[in-house]
């Protein structure tokens, strides 16, 4: 069963008179436990998405089913799910335990088990020190681990993650990605992560989206969306010693010193080309791959401006 | 309505309360200078004029608590935009009206205990009319209460339309309404179009009825059925306006950028 189902969206905003959609008959969906990453530049339509399946924008048209139940006309759905965005605050003034307690009972968590929760999940965030201070008295990394410990409260089916990384320093953001595998293989929670950092959606998605202009471009794994843009990956191979150059430029190699390239079609594999080198006798040193990554791809699709595929 | 929901709210607005200084000075420094000012003025008039120092205090004293109650709701809400903290308490799954009926409650107990600390301080100056005709009191307040309510609903809702740069109407917009209710003056003092303007205003029948009270020590009941339907009216125009303005904030995104 899907655990998020999202048919035909669309919204349009005015800005300053002037029309423009922030999505475009958005469709797709997303298996229970998967991590579903959500890529695309800044106004690509990431967060509207996010925050229609929140309930803070209605959408002009189409449908989200989330956990088999309609978005726009349950009232309770989103104590099912939770939601952390990099901008997340709380009232500055108020204690961790506050803010824990208030969330416990916000979703309706029974007094006699609030207690016990806010301390596993305390524990469990490495804050359990942290209860009495104010939020504004924390450093960055406390506080993205309370947000964390208070987006796991009411154990959400679904969790959405609206650039959870954006501002932070590389150790923080490499320990919320880590936090976001845990919590995700512990609980097996279906995440929705957006972002522009294409390492963390490489690193975290099963699946993929690539948003632009409100619409989806490309959807799928992460190789296979790369796989439709790009056709070749490189092979940069080191020999000891070159022994017939011209012999090697015939057959597709570049040759530069005693360092050999060749693009290879995608799903082709690198050794026929090892045991032909093997068989005219040299000696391979280093292998190198060069496969395009996320950013290429990202890169490709802005500068070409692609096309959502039947578009 | 959910009472978790509600209990949850309200839990956190005493909790920001309590830790706030700024919030606690609001709810007691200002009500205690605000009586003692009257309250002193009203011993030098004394041999002036008995009644004019008195009244003054007294409609000072429901003015006060027409400003808190209303004030109340709205700086609440205006602090979760300011705190940022908006996006995520609806995220976690408060319907419109829950959302603002939490405010409402939690407004009303603080409120409700300052006007009792604020008439427990204006006793000392000799006015003790309202601990002896509690009825009276608790009927004034009540009617106040409910005009109070219907405008901080429409604030919330004027600045969900307007954008949050509209937050000042949380402290403006009441004293023009305090202004037109005639509080220590009466309605015979406008000009003869904006007496019946001042008619329908939320606190002229409630301030009228308090210097009644001060006056003649009784109080006409025309005043409670004139405030409280008057009140009724505003609360039930404020209601569709909250509901349009938070649905059309929702259709334009202005909702999703209140933090």
């Amino acid at each position: 069963m899907d655990a998020i189902k999202v048919s035909g969206v669309s919204k349009k905003f005015k800005e300053k008179g002037k029309t423009f959609w922030a999505l475009r008959d958005v469709s797709f969906s997303v298996k229970k436990g998967e991590i579903f990453g959500i890529l695309g530049p800044n106004g690509a339509g990431k967060t509207t998405l996010l925050n229609i399946m929140i309930k803070l924008v209605s959408p002009d048209s189409g449908r989200i089913e989330i956990l088999g139940k309609d978005v726009s006309s349950d009232n309770n759905i989103l104590e099912e799910m939770n939601f952390v965005s990099g901008d997340t605050k709380f009232h500055w003034v108020l204690r961790a335990d506050d803010i824990m307690n208030f969330y416990a009972m916000a979703y309706n968590i029974p007094k006699e088990k609030r207690k016990e929760r806010i301390e596993k999940l305390l524990t469990f965030f490495g804050i359990d020190d942290i209860r009495e201070r104010k939020f504004d008295d924390l450093s960055t990394g406390e506080k993205m681990r309370l947000i964390f410990a208070k987006a796991m409260l009411n154990r959400p089916k679904i969790l959405l993650l609206d650039e959870p990384t954006l501002g932070l320093d590389p150790a923080i953001a490499m320990r919320v990605r880590d936090e976001i595998k845990r919590v995700n293989r512990k609980f097996g929670t279906t995440v929705i992560l957006t972002s522009h950092y294409m390492n963390e959606i490489e690193q975290l998605s099963d699946r993929i989206a690539f948003i632009h202009d409100g619409r989806i471009i490309d959807m799928g794994k992460v190789e296979s969306v790369k796989l439709k843009r790009f056709g070749t990956y490189d092979v940069i191979i080191k020999v000891k010693k070159v022994l017939d150059k011209d012999s090697l430029e015939k057959q597709g190699f570049q040759v530069s010193g005693s360092v050999l390239k060749k693009r290879l079609a995608i799903g082709k594999s690198i050794s026929n080309v090892l045991s032909t080198l093997q068989k005219n006798g040299y000696e391979v040193l280093d292998i190198e791959t060069k496969k395009p990554t996320l950013e290429d791809y990202f890169v490709k699709i802005l500068k070409k401006g692609v096309k959502p595929e039947g578009a | 309505m959910r009472w978790y929901k509600i209990k949850a709210l309200m839990f956190r607005d005493f909790k920001i309360i309590t830790r706030c200084k700024f919030r606690l000075v609001e709810l007691f420094y200002f009500p205690l200078t605000t009586i003692l000012i009257w309250g002193l003025f009203s011993i030098f008039t004394r041999n002036i004029s008995v009644e004019t120092g008195i009244m003054v205090l007294a409609v000072n004293i429901f003015w006060s608590f027409a400003h808190l109650s209303q004030f109340t709701t709205n700086i609440q809400i205006n602090q979760d935009f300011w705190s940022g903290s908006f996006r995520q308490v609806m995220a976690s799954g408060f319907t419109r009206f829950e959302y603002m009926f939490a405010r409402i409650v939690s407004s009303t107990v603080s409120s409700a205990a300052i006007m009792v600390y604020m008439l427990l301080i204006a006793s000392i100056f000799g006015l003790t009319i309202f601990f002896e005709q509690p009825g009276m009191t608790l009927a004034l307040s009540g009617i106040t209460l409910i005009g109070s309510m219907a405008l901080a609903i429409t604030v919330t809702a004027l600045i969900l339309f307007l954008g949050r740069e509209y937050a000042f109407l949380a402290w403006t917009l009441l004293e023009g309404f305090i202004l037109l209710s005639a509080p220590v003056y009466p309605v015979d003092v406008f000009p003869e179009a904006l007496q019946h303007l001042a008619q329908v205003m939320p606190f002229t029948n409630i301030f009228a009825g308090v210097r009644e009270m001060i006056s003649f020590g009784t109080l006409n009941p025309a005043f409670l059925v004139n405030g409280l339907v008057i009140a009724i009216a505003y609360l039930i125009i404020s209601i569709p306006l909250y509901h349009f303005s938070f649905k059309r904030a929702k259709g334009n995104g202005t909702l999703s950028r209140m933090d």
